[in-house]
């Protein structure tokens, strides 16, 4: 599961897959802007079958960010 | 100078967790508001201004606003920076049938990374919807930028129709898509705020 999760993000933000850690963010990768933003979103909530809420998504800050979001709800990566 | 002009972020009309919304100034149509317009890369997927945009246009559109009940708009401002970032509007506001045109613009390029976006799209969407108590809210963008419709999208917002070969963008007559969103649909959605701060004009301090 946390290849599919690296992947997306890599398919996504258009970074290697070994570029894809905890502290990634928008403000450290170029290509993570609003409209990426969405993508992961999207990507995350198909990929798991989860739908984010607007304070979930509030959360959604980091790779590590959602990362912890996603234990919350039992995904553990 | 009043205490409104000299401090304007403490007269926020809605506050949610990286913007709050305000009423828009005269120091904000002389400053980074009409550059923003006039920036290719803000207007390209915009229908209009194709024109010269001057500070004593943006200041006439301003005015404009005061009296206005046909559109509302704020300015977008970053909580932690206080920087205005960008402009909301509900514009073709009809309050007999009740909808309304949503569109943003994030003027600010640094701000167009992260949760500003979203958040300003969602806290629209909640004024439009529940304060103002409007039925719908439609999007439009040209199909060329669909990008743009993307936040809308994750909203809720769903494809009605579109306006054939309404918009000419370099050289071409593009189609615009229309999306739509209703209360009733936001009112159950997860993606609305559980809670968003509507700020008490004058008392509100959003920090």
């Amino acid at each position: 599961m946390d290849d599919e999760f690296r992947a997306l993000f890599s398919k996504i933000l258009q970074l290697p897959t070994d570029q894809i850690h905890d502290e990634l963010s928008p403000e450290t990768a170029q290509s993570w802007d609003s409209l990426a933003m969405v993508d992961l979103i999207v990507g995350v909530e198909e990929l798991f079958k989860i739908t984010l809420s607007h304070e979930e998504l509030m959360q959604f800050t980091s790779v590590g960010s959602l990362r912890g979001l996603l234990k919350t709800k039992g995904i553990a990566l | 100078m009043t205490e409104s002009t000299a401090s304007p972020e403490k007269f926020a009309y809605a506050v949610g967790k990286y913007i709050y919304f305000r009423y828009l100034t005269r120091e904000d149509a002389l400053g980074d508001w009409h550059r923003w317009f006039n920036s290719p890369e803000v207007t390209r997927n915009l229908d209009r201004q194709r024109w010269l945009n001057t500070p004593e246009d943006q200041v006439a559109y301003w005015e404009h606003l005061q009296t206005s009940r046909e559109r509302l708009a704020v300015a977008i401002i970053d909580r932690t920076t206080h920087k205005h970032i960008g402009i909301g509007s509900l514009s073709g506001l009809d309050t007999v049938n009740r909808r309304a045109e949503i569109s943003l613009v994030i003027g600010s390029a640094a701000h167009r990374h992260g949760l500003h976006a979203l958040e300003a799209v969602t806290m629209l969407t909640e004024i439009g919807l529940i304060r103002l108590n409007l039925h719908k809210l439609i999007a439009t963008g040209l199909t060329t930028s669909e990008r743009g419709l993307r936040l809308n999208r994750l909203l809720g917002y769903t494809e009605s129709g579109r306006y054939r070969e309404n918009s000419f963008v370099e050289g071409e007559w593009v189609d615009n898509l229309i999306l739509e969103i209703f209360q009733r649909d936001w009112l159950t959605s997860p993606r609305r705020p559980k809670t968003l701060a509507w700020a008490d004009p004058g008392s509100a301090d959003p920090t």
